[in-house]
């Protein structure tokens, strides 16, 4: 029991963003629950409740993204092997874990939405047990990514082929909803028989840490070694160092371009289908884009991590490695988001329905962008461990990208004034981010140490 | 006149309410092999953080060939090798890549010795990094910072992960490199084997101070253990000069005692009306006492 306990503890909340995280969002919780109980404003009901939800949302989502990944760390073969049942505990310590989220959302939204609380619980446990196994046995088989692509379409695409079945309401009906617990408990069940026979750390690429080496695949994902040693010039060796790959654009080529032929083969495949929530191959080319746009900005974080070793090999100064971490993700952001563009036009042109509007074509073209430098930014800023205003600050960053992306989702008319703030903020984040990097102090920028113990 | 290679004045580093480094002055002259050593979380790490400019010191001040270490110019940084206690290389590259990316880094590199040094420790660097073992990742770390043929050279536990025979091979090579070139090491280690074949000083740290600094046979000899048989019960408060620890029990005392001189055991004899025996201790004990 203490080693399932210590997995549940560990992995709901592990690091202290994920704490701080998770009173700010109770605190907006309860506030708006009190505000509701006491029948305050009745005419701001439903923003309030709203607002509930949010701080639902904020205390689940470091658990859900970081869960697996800590899972991973847990479950390195050196950690567990000396445990009696170490890797039983921990898979049913990381059942239990999003058991209980699932518990809290279905309470939280139900306290808040007057939602049905059998139904959110269900669906969120089956969403949640859906999610974790994804990410979780994706850092073991890459291919295990492609099991979140079906989630953009298939839901849509059966209700609408199979309309006459009533899929929707039948999900949602007692035997629905028994059916969906006992698939997600069935896939608890299939998932940690396969986690505990790989005992012997056979589990393609899994070392001593538990995550999967990306060195492991790395004939196959772009990395060459040359048959003779060549020579460099500092700017390259400054750029290679920093990406931690010699051939960073043909990876970033793979991936679009085999993210778009699955995309180009959905929307060939869904052709005929009814599309009621508007054009599919716009959905993909928006995801496309997205993630072309977003993973390099993202990854400016860690770029500001490998710059430590560099502020002394290089002879850089710090306001010239935070020049070359921000040219190097600029650059990555363009690439990226431009090779999704070349791919949107195959997508576009296979499709057979009509053009968007021309304000949602604006939203496609402005949005990746505008969100992956504010990502970039963020990414550059949180240099100095886990400070509360640094934390509001990504936070309200996050909130306003949602809100972009939901006013350009509903086509609002307030779309280009949020998309304005934002490219204010960004400016901003950039400012303090490099006024920031003048005194960072690498002590307070490494890597979190993961909690790789269970008691 | 040539600026000491590292000098510090009442260096202190606090993170948060956590006081990692305190008062810590110490100059290094060039041409000294400088070994540190102490407990986890002593402060090694961080000192060597704070000397190599990656983080800035809360209080005093921490000087490299002359210059603030949190404003290196590039020539000084040029001048520094370093070897991190995790190492820092690029999972997706070879041994081969890294190190010619490193030396296109550096306005120079002496591609003969890391050849030579290759050889000798069979450091595989045609693999993927991400595949070398934790030994052959140190080596090839080590290469890295011997490449540009450092005036100062840091290594934080660079034998941690080494087998003996590459432990060997590496010290060996580090008495040649400062015997030979007038180069200044610091390095710090667990293994005190280690610093008592290469170190000409030694720091012990403690909870963030430096406790001791100085040659080892000066800190062998000022460091000793006191046995006291005396002929009456020794006074319930008795405080030995310098001691680090005691124990008193009835007419006989025990003693780790630091600053010792010969001299001192003809005055307690007279004092206390007591045998005094002298025992020197090796490093490791001496090291145990300071912590004890």
């Amino acid at each position: 029991m203490k080693g399932i306990a210590g997995t549940i503890l560990r992995l709901l909340y592990v690091s202290r963003m994920q704490r701080w995280l998770a009173g700010f969002g109770l605190a907006v919780m309860l506030s708006a629950l009190g505000a509701l109980t006491l029948g305050w404003h009745q005419a701001t009901h439903s923003l309030i409740a709203l607002a509930g939800a949010v701080g639902v949302v904020i205390v689940v989502i470091a658990p859900i993204v970081a869960g697996p990944i800590l899972f991973a760390s847990l479950a390195a073969p050196r950690t567990t092997a000396l445990i009696p049942h170490g890797r039983m505990k921990l898979v049913l310590g990381a059942a239990c874990t999003q058991l209980l989220l699932a518990m809290f959302i279905a309470a939280g939204l139900g306290a808040m939405k007057d939602a049905p609380v059998h139904t959110v619980f269900a669906i969120a446990f089956g969403a949640l047990t859906f999610f974790f196994l994804g990410f979780s046995l994706s850092m073991y088989y890459w291919p295990a990514l492609l099991v979140w692509l079906p989630l953009l379409w298939l839901p849509r695409m059966l209700a609408f082929a199979f309309p006459q079945l009533h899929l929707g309401a039948r999900l949602v009906s007692p035997r629905g909803l028994l059916a969906l617990l006992a698939a997600s408990v069935l896939a608890w069940v299939v998932y940690g028989i396969h986690i505990m026979k790989s005992r012997r750390g056979t589990l393609r690429g899994w070392n001593t840490v538990g995550l999967g080496s990306i060195a492991a695949n790395s004939s196959r994902s772009g990395a060459s070694i040359p048959p003779t040693p060549r020579t460099y010039t500092a700017r390259d060796a400054l750029r290679i160092l920093l990406t931690g790959n010699a051939n960073i654009r043909r990876v970033i080529v793979r991936f679009v371009l085999f993210l778009g032929a699955v995309f180009i083969g959905l929307t060939l495949i869904t052709a005929d289908a009814p599309q009621p929530g508007g054009n599919p191959a716009f959905v993909f080319a928006s995801t496309l884009g997205f993630m072309a746009a977003l993973i390099p900005g993202v990854w400016s974080g860690v770029l500001g991590r490998r710059a430590r070793r560099l502020w002394l090999t290089a002879g850089a100064g710090r306001a010239e490695l935070f020049a070359a971490i921000e040219g190097q993700c600029w650059r990555l952001i363009f690439f990226a988001f431009g090779m999704a563009l070349l791919m949107d036009v195959p997508l576009v042109a296979v499709s057979n329905h009509s053009a968007p509007a021309l304000n949602t074509l604006v939203a496609m073209a402005t949005l990746p962008l505008s969100c992956g430098s504010a990502v970039l930014y963020a990414g550059l800023l949180y240099v100095r461990g886990n400070r509360f205003v640094d934390i509001l600050i990504i936070g309200a960053n996050t909130l306003l990208l949602m809100a972009v992306e939901l006013s350009a989702a509903v086509n609002s008319h307030a779309f280009p004034a949020l998309l304005g703030s934002q490219i204010i903020l960004v400016a901003l984040l950039r400012q303090v981010a490099r006024g920031r990097w003048n005194h960072i102090d690498w002590l307070m920028l490494r890597p979190p140490l993961a909690a790789a113990r269970m008691t | 006149m040539t600026e000491s290679p590292i000098s510090t004045h009442a260096l202190g580093k606090t993170i948060g309410r956590k006081t990692i480094l305190r008062n810590v002055s110490v100059e290094v002259s060039a041409g000294m092999v400088v070994g540190i050593i102490g407990k986890n979380g002593a402060g090694k790490t961080t000192l060597m953080d704070v000397l190599l400019g990656f983080s800035p010191a809360s209080t005093g001040n921490a000087r490299v060939f002359g210059h603030d270490s949190f404003t290196l110019p590039a020539a000084i940084k040029g001048r520094i090798g370093f070897v991190p206690q995790q190492d820092e290389l690029v999972n997706l590259l070879t041994g081969r890549q890294q190190l010619s990316l490193t030396a296109a880094l550096h306005g120079r590199w002496n591609q003969e010795l890391i050849e030579r040094l290759r050889s000798a420790w069979e450091v595989p660097l045609d693999q993927i990094i991400g595949r070398l073992s934790g030994g052959e990742r140190q080596k090839l770390s080590i290469l890295m910072a011997l490449g540009h043929e450092p005036d100062l050279l840091l290594l934080d536990e660079p034998v941690a992960s080494l087998d003996p025979i590459a432990r060997r091979q590496f010290l060996q090579e580090m008495i040649q490199i400062a015997a030979g070139q007038s180069r200044t090491v610091l390095f710090s280690t667990h293994i005190v084997s280690d610093l008592e074949r290469i170190a000409d000083q030694i720091w012990i740290m403690r909870d963030g101070a430096i406790a001791w600094a100085g040659a080892l046979d000066q800190l062998k000899e000022s460091v000793v253990r006191l046995t006291i048989a005396a002929r009456e019960p020794l006074p319930e408060g008795l405080k030995l000069p310098g001691a680090i620890s005691q124990r008193v029990a009835g007419s006989k005392a025990s003693a780790v005692v630091t600053d010792w001189r010969d001299a001192d055991a003809t005055r307690l004899r007279r004092e206390l009306d007591a045998d005094i025996g002298v025992e020197s201790l090796s490093l490791e004990d001496i090291f145990v006492e300071f912590h004890a």
